[in-house]
């Protein structure tokens, strides 16, 4: 199933690794959070259980993107984590992260990821800038990024529509000099 | 404006209550609600929305596409272009005859708008639909958008139609 040879990243936790078959039964049971999925955009009312079908195909987009990678903590899946939007002429991408498990959250695993892979964006494919967008309403995430470097460029104002109301998006970015490096 | 639009096999229309449990049928689908945007899954006869929050008609705006009767698909063109198709009934150009039909109508009116659909990625039977149709690929912008089915955010395309584009094919 897997197109692209990506490398394993490692943190002093999280392993960053391509998906694989058996993910798909881990992000089964990992579920939907409505909590969770409302920080990515999601109408919290139309968030479903999780079925067989939506957990493989979660797993198959992992697999497709090319700068896509699952997260790994103490042998268990709890997140995936990506670049996109990649730019090697101007050595930028955009970068995004969602952790799945509500009991992993809150431990900085998601900074300790970020900077995984913004280490990797910099140092080995020699990109000089990550941009980052994130729901204004969405503090934990805010919070995460600015520990990880990021800087507030910006905020766009009414730019995602979730059930009949309007949130602002905040724009984010990261330079290479300015990456708080995992010791 | 007209209720209905016959074409030469298929009716758009309003969806009526009666439409409720095919259409939640066709939606239910993960292969179908996995490439649209809104709709959630598992989805049932209870999710289904025939009117708009205020009570009033869909129609002309949303087209219920009936085969024989039976809704077997819808179509909306404005202010985006989705549309969506019963698995069984796909590979018979019912799509490509409904969403003529309904772009000769947009076209139709004087000023008509340029005609835009989103297309995840990976979505290729609608990519060739819309390149039928005569829509061309934006430049990619790198935009993304959240499929509820799927619970995640993916790259999605731009394909635009413009009138202009339209009548050289007409």
């Amino acid at each position: 199933m897997n197109t692209f040879d990506k490398p394993v990243l490692h943190g002093p936790r999280v392993i960053l690794r391509d998906a694989r078959a058996t993910d798909v039964a881990e992000r089964y049971a990992l579920g939907n959070t409505p909590e969770i999925q409302a920080m990515f955009g999601a109408d919290p009312a139309q968030v479903r259980e999780i079925t067989p079908e939506a957990a493989e195909a979660w797993v198959q987009s992992q697999a497709a993107e090319q700068y896509a990678w699952v997260i790994e903590v103490d042998g268990g899946l709890i997140g995936a984590i990506r670049l996109h939007t990649v730019n090697h002429a101007y050595k930028r991408a955009q970068i995004a992260i969602g952790l799945l498990d509500p009991a992993r959250l809150g431990q900085g695993l998601g900074t300790e990821a970020m900077q995984v892979l913004a280490t990797h964006a910099f140092d080995t494919m020699g990109l000089h800038r990550l941009g980052c967008r994130v729901l204004s309403f969405n503090e934990r995430a805010l919070s995460s990024y600015q520990k990880v470097g990021f800087e507030l460029e910006g905020r766009e104002r009414e730019a995602a529509l979730i059930g009949t109301e309007w949130h602002d998006d905040l724009i984010l970015g990261l330079l290479d000099r300015d990456l708080v490096r995992l010791p | 404006m007209t209720d209905h639009i016959e074409t030469e096999r298929l009716t758009l229309r309003a969806a009526v209550p009666a439409d409720v449990e095919a259409m939640a049928e066709g939606l239910g689908d993960f292969e179908v609600s996995k490439w649209l945007a809104r709709v959630p899954h598992p989805f049932g006869a209870k999710d289904v929305r025939i009117l708009n929050d205020d009570g009033s008609s869909t129609w002309p705006d949303y087209a219920a596409i009936a085969l024989e009767g039976r809704v077997i698909g819808g179509l909306r063109l404005i202010p985006q272009m989705g549309f969506w198709l019963t698995r069984k009934h796909w590979g018979h150009g019912y799509m490509t005859e409904a969403a003529r039909a309904s772009l000769r109508r947009h076209f139709a009116s004087a000023g008509a708008r340029d005609v835009v659909a989103g297309v995840f990625h990976g979505n290729t039977a609608s990519e060739h639909l819309l390149a039928r149709l005569g829509f061309v690929r934006d430049e990619a912008s790198g935009r993304r958008e959240f499929c509820a089915a799927r619970g995640m955010d993916l790259p999605i395309s731009d394909h635009r139609l413009t009138s202009i584009k339209w009548e050289a094919r007409a």
